[in-house]
C-alpha cells in the first residue's frame, strides 16, 4: 500500500521500492508506538510523503506532492486505505467482457507491446491506445459506482 | 502546474497502481504503458528558457535591493518602561490619543480603501498574493495592490466566514469547514467541527500555520488540518465576529474593539484597540496581507445609520488594555502628585507602595491567567495632564518592586509605537 502512495504522490516508478526501504528503515531506528492498522498506516504515510518532499526541491513540485497526498485522502475517505478501492477494481475487472479482461492481462501482465496486441486483437497501434484509454476510464467510473454503492 | 491537472494525474496513477495490485504485476508494468500524450520536448525547452531568464531577473532585482532591504531591518524595539526611561524626565507623560477619549471619524483608526463587489461583507482571506472576497452572492478575488478583480464565482452555499492557508481556501459553514481548491474553486475535503451547541453557532475563522482556528462566542478551537484534532485556545471576548493571524498571533473583532488574543502559553495577555464611539460593527472581517491588518466593517454611525468601511487598521493606535485589571490613575495638581490606587486616593508614593504590598497580599488579587493558572492582576497606569515622566516612571517601578510583573501604561505604549513608526520612516 505504501508503495502505491508514494506511486500517486508523484515517485517515480524506479525511486518507489527504495523509498519504502528508507521508511521503514527510518522507522525501525527512531523507533514505533502500534496504536493499531489506522494509525500505523497513517504514521507510515506521514514518514513517506515527508521523505519524499525533501526530495522535491521546488515549491511547485512540493505543492504537486501536496495537492496529490489531498487526491489520495479524497478518494480514500479518512481511513487513508485503498484496500476498498482495490476490492473494488478487482470486480470490475471481474465484469469486464473477456477481450477486455485478455487486453488488461497481455498488456500491464505480459507486457506485449502496442503492435503485438494490435495484431492479436485486430486492431491498429492506436487503435489498442484508445481501447486502453477507454478501457481505464470504464474501470474508473466503475470503482466510483461501486464505492458509492452502485452496483 | 494547475492543481485540477495534478489531481487527475494523481487520480491516473492511483488506477494504475490499482491495476498492478489487481493483477499481481510490478508497478513499473502498469507505469510503462502510457496512455496519455506525453509532453512535447518544445513545450520543456519554453519552460526551462522562461525560468531561466525569470530567475536571473530575480538575482539582478535581488542584488538591486539587497542594501535597501538591509538597511530596513527592523531593530529590537524596547519595553514601554525602557522607553519611558529614555525621555527626558521632567517632560510631560504625552496624553491618551484623542480616539479613547472623544468620538472621532473612522479614519483615525483605518485608512480606507474600495473593495470590489457589493453586498454585506461575508468573510476576507488572503492567499497566493491574491486578497479573496466573500461579498453579498460572490466570492471575489482581487489583486490588493491594485484592487483589479481577477477571479470571481457565485459565493458557496453556507457560508459564514472566510480563511486561507498558502495552499487552500477554507470555507466555514454550520457543521463543517471545506477546503476549497482556490485554483479550481473546486471543495476538496471537509473538517468536521467539534460540538459546540453550548457555545453557540460558529461565527468566525483564520488559520494559522497548520491549524485552523474557530470561534463558537467566546470558545476558540484550533482543529488540525491533517488529522482534525482539535486543541482548546484561551477563550477571547464575547461578541467576536471574525478572526485573523497575523502569523503568529490570532486576532479578533468585536462590534466596538479589535482584539489581539492571548496566546496559550499566557505569556500575552488580551490587548484590545477601541473603536471610535460612534463606530458599532454589526458585520466585520479581517486578514493580514504581509504585516497590515485589512479590514471590512459594516457598521451604524452615531446616529443609527448603517455604514461601511474598509481599509487598513492603524495598528499603531493599538493599547495594552487588559480586560480585568487594577488601575492607578496619577493626576498633578497644586499640592503635587496625587495617586488614584484603584479607587482610593494616595498623595505620598511611598504609601502607594505599602497599599499596593496589601493588595499583594490579598488573594482576591489572583485572577484566573490564560493557561488556567492564577496570576497577579495587572496593573494599568494613567497620567493625568500635568504629570512628568519621572512621577510616571517613579510609579511603574513602586509596582514592579512590590511583585507585579504586567504593568501597562496605554499612552507610553502608543507613544513608543509612533516614535518606533516615526523613526522606520
Amino acid at each position: 500500500m505504501l508503495s502505491r502512495y508514494l506511486y500517486v504522490l508523484g515517485a517515480r516508478v524506479d525511486r518507489v521500492d527504495d523509498l519504502v526501504q528508507e521508511v521503514f528503515v527510518l522507522v525501525l531506528q527512531k523507533g514505533f508506538e502500534d496504536r493499531g492498522p489506522a494509525a500505523a498506516g497513517a504514521f507510515l504515510r506521514g514518514v513517506a510523503k515527508n521523505m519524499l518532499l525533501r526530495e522535491r526541491r521546488s515549491r511547485a513540485a512540493r505543492r504537486e506532492v501536496e495537492l496529490a497526498d489531498e487526491t489520495w485522502r479524497v478518494q480514500c475517505g479518512d481511513a487513508g486505505d485503498d484496500d476498498h478501492r482495490i476490492e473494488a477494481l478487482r470486480q470490475c475487472v471481474d465484469g469486464l467482457p473477456a477481450k477486455g479482461r485478455d487486453l488488461l492481462q497481455r498488456c500491464y501482465g505480459d507486457g506485449a507491446g502496442r503492435a503485438a496486441l494490435g495484431a492479436e486483437f485486430g486492431m491498429v497501434a492506436d487503435g489498442v491506445k484508445t481501447a486502453l484509454r477507454r478501457l481505464r476510464a470504464g474501470l474508473r467510473a466503475c470503482v466510483e459506482r461501486r464505492l458509492r454503492g452502485e452496483a | 502546474m494547475n492543481a485540477q491537472v495534478v489531481a487527475e494525474r494523481a487520480r491516473e496513477r492511483m488506477l494504475s497502481a490499482e491495476i498492478a495490485a489487481v493483477l499481481q504485476v510490478e508497478l513499473a508494468s502498469v507505469d510503462a504503458v502510457g496512455v496519455t500524450a506525453p509532453r512535447r520536448r518544445s513545450a520543456w525547452l519554453a519552460a526551462a528558457v522562461v525560468v531561466l531568464g525569470t530567475a536571473i531577473a530575480c538575482g539582478v532585482a535581488w542584488l538591486q535591493q539587497r542594501d535597501a532591504r538591509l538597511a530596513q531591518e527592523p531593530e529590537p524595539q524596547p519595553s514601554s518602561r525602557e522607553w519611558l526611561g529614555k525621555q527626558p524626565q521632567d517632560a510631560e507623560v504625552p496624553p491618551l490619543p484623542s480616539l479613547l477619549l472623544s468620538s472621532l471619524f473612522v479614519s483615525s483608526v483605518v485608512e480606507p480603501v474600495v473593495l470590489p463587489g457589493e453586498g454585506p461583507i461575508r468573510g476576507l482571506a488572503h492567499v497566493d498574493g491574491l486578497v479573496w472576497l466573500a461579498r453579498g452572492d460572490a466570492l471575489l478575488a482581487f489583486d490588493p495592490a491594485s484592487g483589479k478583480v481577477v477571479r470571481q464565482r457565485s459565493l458557496p452555499a453556507g457560508l459564514l466566514g472566510l480563511a486561507a492557508d498558502e495552499r487552500f481556501l477554507y470555507v466555514l459553514e454550520k457543521d463543517a469547514v471545506t477546503l476549497f481548491d482556490p485554483l479550481a474553486l473546486e471543495p476538496m475535503r471537509s473538517l468536521p467541527l467539534p460540538e459546540h451547541e453550548a457555545d453557540g453557532p460558529a461565527r468566525a475563522i483564520c488559520c494559522r500555520g497548520d491549524q485552523v482556528c474557530v470561534a463558537f462566542g467566546r470558545r476558540i478551537v484550533a482543529i488540525d488540518r491533517r488529522s482534525g484534532e482539535v486543541h482548546e485556545l484561551p477563550p477571547g471576548p464575547t461578541g467576536m465576529q471574525w478572526l485573523a493571524c497575523d502569523g503568529k498571533a490570532l486576532w479578533g473583532g468585536e462590534e466596538r474593539r479589535i482584539v489581539k488574543l492571548a496566546d496559550a502559553g499566557g505569556a500575552r495577555p488580551m490587548e484590545a484597540m477601541d473603536l471610535p464611539r460612534t463606530m458599532t460593527v454589526q458585520r466585520g472581517a479581517g486578514v493580514f496581507v504581509g504585516d497590515q491588518l485589512l479590514g471590512a466593517f459594516d457598521f451604524t454611525d452615531g446616529a443609527g445609520a448603517p455604514q461601511h468601511v474598509a481599509g487598513y487598521v492603524r495598528l499603531d493606535a493599538m493599547i495594552a488594555a487588559p480586560e480585568e485589571c487594577l488601575s492607578i490613575k496619577i493626576h498633578a495638581d497644586q499640592q503635587g502628585v496625587k495617586y488614584e490606587v484603584g479607587p482610593k486616593p494616595i498623595r505620598q508614593l511611598a504609601r502607594v507602595q505599602l497599599e499596593l504590598q496589601r493588595i499583594v497580599q490579598d488573594p482576591r488579587s489572583m485572577i484566573p491567567g490564560p493557561n488556567g493558572k492564577r496570576v497577579l492582576i495587572p496593573i494599568v497606569l494613567q497620567a493625568y495632564p500635568g504629570v512628568r515622566v519621572e512621577d510616571l516612571a517613579a510609579a511603574w517601578d513602586v509596582a514592579l518592586a512590590v511583585g507585579f510583573e504586567q504593568v501597562y501604561c496605554p499612552q507610553v505604549e502608543v507613544a513608543r509605537r509612533r516614535a518606533a513608526s516615526a523613526k522606520g520612516k
